[in-house]
């Protein structure tokens, strides 16, 4: 229980919980005392001594973000002493720092040019001469201006509590300190998630991206949900003259607080690539060559319908990225079930998760959920800092700020995540066994000897759930088939009045969940169907040459007639017979779900070039081309208004309820009878096959295994590409 | 009567004009003539280079937020290379930088705002361009290495 204390503040009193630094108490009170190298939720570091106050009864004036709230406190935050103070300190900060804001890229954001605004002198009263140092590139992603360095620390403290990656230090004394990287020759070995980059006060560490090229008042932000992993961060992403400049969180009302992965922070400039398709491509003599709207879409209707009357319906397979808008979704889902009237509707995805979530008996856990109050964290399988980084950064933040307990059973240990975490290092590949001992107990041996763990650690790991009030299930993609509806099952198992029990699927793309939600559940076709009884593709925005490798190469070679609503030329766009131009996520409005089952909304942010359109327009477009009028009505707002009429789960969700809450989660109907022995039956059989022999694996993942991956989107980042020598010829490592 | 009052009204007329033949001709013949324009005139701006042809610009976008009628555009961008070598004189720099006189009110907002010296209003007052486009002054045209005066004006001393 906080206990409130009687304090005194500038001559009036008020009430504040005991403990809370000063600083934040005042702030909360609406009482601005100046500060530097404070920050929210980080570790106090008292280095910058801009935020001094006075305390009735302390001899020397103190420094208020490390002084405790206690009763009867007498505070005087503002006095000519003070304000001497702190004049004194501006002057020291800018004791060696250059005076030429012009040339700095944070000029017009930066707190400094605000505080010696503010609080500074007019004149500096320092006669020596400053000491000059040059700026220099700690990665491919950062630089680094030694001089413009207020010592704030903040971006170590980032890089060590956020990130996990401990990759900023600090060289030298006093005057002489300066922030240096882990590698020998003091650049960065990092995940270059650019943090350190957003809290940086001044112009100090800068993004490789977004330097000199616009100044915060030129800019126009708009905020929108990232279109990367599963999590869902809220970003802003700023556009100068019709291009995006940059992407930043500062922002502590999205659910991410302030964090933003390397993706999520540089990988947004794909969008401005003059590669993009811009206008639609047709097939003729083999090659692709551009096309007015019409002809295109008469093109594709008129195949369609021959196809249809030809080989029936179901010969043409639709398929949509789990990157695109629930909208996109939910009309493509429409198109294919009702115009085409084909049952082959589904979407790419690294990982079948239909199970987990046709069984599901507990909530999904929200990234708040995992953050807030004390729990008990169990990770299985997965590698968070590198797929889904917020949910890293989540668990980083309950285990430091709530003192959570974090377990994890992989196969590999994982980098990044805290050290107070305790380790179930199992076989590769045995997570269903591990399943199995969580569900049932009569049956540790045959575990202990698939997973290579003992019956003891076994033991304690029930008993860590038995003495857990509140936990919170992470599941990774090795958990697969009856596995994962086992893992769906453990809200049956596990809540009692007692225990609240959530679970979070660690999916992999930003709109995975709602691909499923919106009704692209269909079966996968094999590419050995593509030819023999798939006649013809529709693919909006997903590339399987890239996703499932070359035989469906092969597979699309076989296909009459094949249509892509695609951003780029992909390897799959090069054996279509139409490529259509399309709108990427910065340029529509719609929605996404994350994998906690959360509705953000995507907002356009800029204008798109050239003669694309929306996903959804096109598909309308194609089915009056076909004859059939469909009923989709036309804004993102009103589509989002049909969807939540008819998807279970989304009712009553409105773009006010969104702005207003920032997130809005789904209702998911939860099984309320799990026939056990039939999922226990499952579960036993797939167990019974798995390999005992594998070896172990004891090697970490590398730093960057799911950041530093090429895809189709961010092989189009100039930075990106660059940093990691991606050439034009395209490579299929990442699949 | 009225005769008499015709001619008088003539002759005072005429003899006004007369008293102004022999006078100083005020009318500028201008182009035949150059035009005497005072130094700080606020006609077609200048970006100044330092002392070795170095732009002075810096890119810093002041000038652009400055601007009432948003007439300048500039990219900037980095040039890492050596004082000796590079094109201005900091390593940034502008890369682009238009000013629209289609848009330009000439106030020199401006120059006031360059923290640098770097724009500075010139004494060119000619702006009659054929097209649009045309209006739309790049760098190299306002760089003060490109610019001749032109002979028909004459800076007042
Ligand atoms: S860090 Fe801030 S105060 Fe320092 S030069 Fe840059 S803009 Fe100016
Ligand atoms: S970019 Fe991220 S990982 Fe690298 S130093 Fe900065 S905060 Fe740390
Ligand atoms: S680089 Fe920036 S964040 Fe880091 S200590 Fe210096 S001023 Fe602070
Ligand atoms: S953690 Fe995921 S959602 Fe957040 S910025 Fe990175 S890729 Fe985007
Ligand atoms: S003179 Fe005035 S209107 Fe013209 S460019 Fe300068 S600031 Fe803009
Ligand atoms: S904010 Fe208190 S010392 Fe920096």
């Amino acid at each position: 229980m906080t206990e409130w204390v009687k304090i005194t503040i500038d001559g009036k009193s008020y009430s504040a919980p005991r403990g809370r630094y000063l600083l934040e108490v005042c702030e909360e009170l609406g009482i601005y005392v100046p500060n530097f190298c404070y920050y929210y939720k980080l570790p106090p570091q008292a280095a910058c001594r801009m935020c001094l106050v006075r305390i009735e009864n302390i001899r020397k004036l103190q420094t208020a973000c490390t002084v405790r709230v206690q009763d009867g406190m007498v505070v005087t935050t503002n006095s000519d002493e003070i304000i001497g103070a702190r004049q004194g300190m501006v002057d020291f900060i800018l004791a060696n720092h250059p005076l030429d804001c012009p040339m700095c890229d944070k000029g017009g954001e930066c707190e400094l040019q605000y505080m010696s605004l503010t609080y500074g002198n007019l004149f500096g009263r320092y006669m020596e001469t400053k000491e000059h140092r040059d700026e220099y590139q700690l990665s491919p992603f950062i630089w680094l201006d030694p001089q413009r360095c207020i010592l704030c620390y903040r971006c170590i403290r980032v890089c060590d509590e956020w990130v996990g990656d401990h990759a900023l230090g600090v060289l030298g004394r006093g005057a002489h300190s300066e922030i240096i990287g882990n590698k020998r020759d003091g650049t960065l070995e990092c995940e270059n998630c650019g943090n350190c980059v957003e809290v940086c006060p001044v112009g100090a560490l800068t993004s490789a991206n977004f330097r000199f090229r616009a100044r915060p008042w030129d800019i126009e932000d708009t905020i929108t949900t990232c279109t990367y992993c599963a999590d869902g961060c809220q970003l802003k992403l700023s556009v100068r003259d019709g291009k995006v400049v940059r992407a930043w969180a500062k922002d502590m009302t999205g659910i991410n607080m302030e964090f933003l992965c390397l993706k999520g922070r540089y990988g947004n400039e794909f969008v401005n690539s003059p590669d993009r398709v811009h206008a639609p491509l047709i097939r003729r003599q083999g090659r692709l060559e551009q096309a007015s709207w019409d002809e295109a879409i008469g093109l594709v209707a008129s195949r369609l319908k021959e196809i249809t009357a030809t080989h029936g319906a179901e010969s043409i397979a639709c398929l949509g990225s789990p990157r695109l808008t629930n909208e996109v979704l939910y009309v493509l889902n429409k198109f294919a079930r009702d115009v085409i009237g084909t049952p082959w509707i589904s979407h790419i995805a690294e990982h079948d998760w239909r199970p987990l979530f046709n069984m599901l008996t507990a909530p999904l856990a929200t990234q708040n959920d995992i953050r807030s109050g004390k729990k008990t964290l169990l990770l299985i399988g997965g590698n968070p800092p590198e797929y889904n980084p917020l949910t890293a950064y989540s668990l980083r933040y309950a285990v430091r700020e709530n003192g959570s307990r974090l377990i994890i059973v992989n196969a590999r240990p994982l980098l990044r995540l805290p050290e107070e975490s305790e380790f179930f290092h199992i076989r590769p590949g045995s997570e269903p066994a591990l399943l199995l001992a969580l569900l049932d107990e009569s049956q540790l041996n045959l575990v202990a000897e698939i997973t290579n763990l003992s019956v003891e650690r076994l033991g304690a790991l029930r008993r860590a759930l038995e003495e857990s009030e509140d936990l919170v299930v992470l599941i990774g993609p090795e958990v697969s088939g009856a596995a994962l509806e086992a893992a769906g099952a453990l809200g049956a198992r596990w809540a009692t009045e007692r225990r609240r029990v959530r679970l979070l699927p660690l999916m992999r793309f930003n709109n995975s969940l709602g691909a499923l939600d919106m009704g692209l559940t269909g079966d996968l076709p094999a590419p050995e169907d593509i030819g023999a009884h798939i006649k013809a593709l529709y693919l909006v925005g997903v590339d399987p040459i890239r996703t499932y490798g070359d035989r469906w190469r092969e597979a699309l070679a076989r296909a009459e007639f094949v249509v892509v609503h695609e951003l780029f030329t992909t390897e799959t766009a090069e054996y279509a017979h139409v490529v259509l131009p399309a709108m990427s996520f910065a340029e529509i409005d719609g929605t996404f779900t994350n994998n906690a089952g959360q509705v953000q909304r995507v907002r356009r942010a800029l204008e798109s070039g050239g003669e694309r359109r929306p996903d959804w327009v096109i598909l309308r477009l194609v089915a009056k081309g076909m004859g059939v009028e469909m009923d989709v009505r036309g804004s993102a707002m009103a589509m989002l208004k049909d969807l939540a009429e008819r998807v279970p789960g989304y009712e009553g969700i409105t773009y006010e309820q969104i702005d207003a809450e920032g997130a809005v989660q789904t209702h998911r109907a939860l099984v309320k009878e799990v026939s056990w022995n039939d999922l226990l039956d499952r579960l036993n059989a797939q167990v019974a096959a798995l390999d005992r022999n594998r070896d172990m694996l004891t090697e970490p993942p590398a730093l960057g295994t799911g950041l530093f991956e090429r895809g189709t989107l961010i092989e189009h980042v100039p930075l990106m590409a660059q940093a990691f020598g991606w050439d034009g010829s395209r490579s299929r490592d990442d699949r | 009567m009225a005769v008499l009052n015709v001619i008088k009204a003539i002759a005072k007329g005429l003899a006004l004009t007369a008293k102004h033949i022999p006078q100083n001709r005020i009318t500028i013949q201008y182009p035949d003539e150059p035009v005497l324009i005072e130094r700080r005139f606020r006609g077609l701006h200048i970006l100044n280079l330092d002392e070795n042809g170095k732009e002075k610009c810096v890119g810093c976008y002041l000038c652009a937020i400055a601007c009432p009628a948003d007439a300048i555009y500039i990219e900037a961008a980095e040039d890492p290379r050596p004082y000796e070598e590079r094109i201005g004189v900091d390593r940034r720099y502008a890369k682009v930088y238009n000013i629209d006189y289609g848009k330009c009110i000439f106030c020199g907002y401006c120059e006031e705002a360059c923290p640098e010296d770097a724009i500075t209003m010139g004494p060119d007052f000619e702006l009659a361009w054929e097209r649009r486009e045309d209006m739309i002054l790049t760098k190299d045209q306002l760089l003060a290495s490109n610019r001749k005066i032109s002979p028909r004006l004459k800076l007042i001393p």
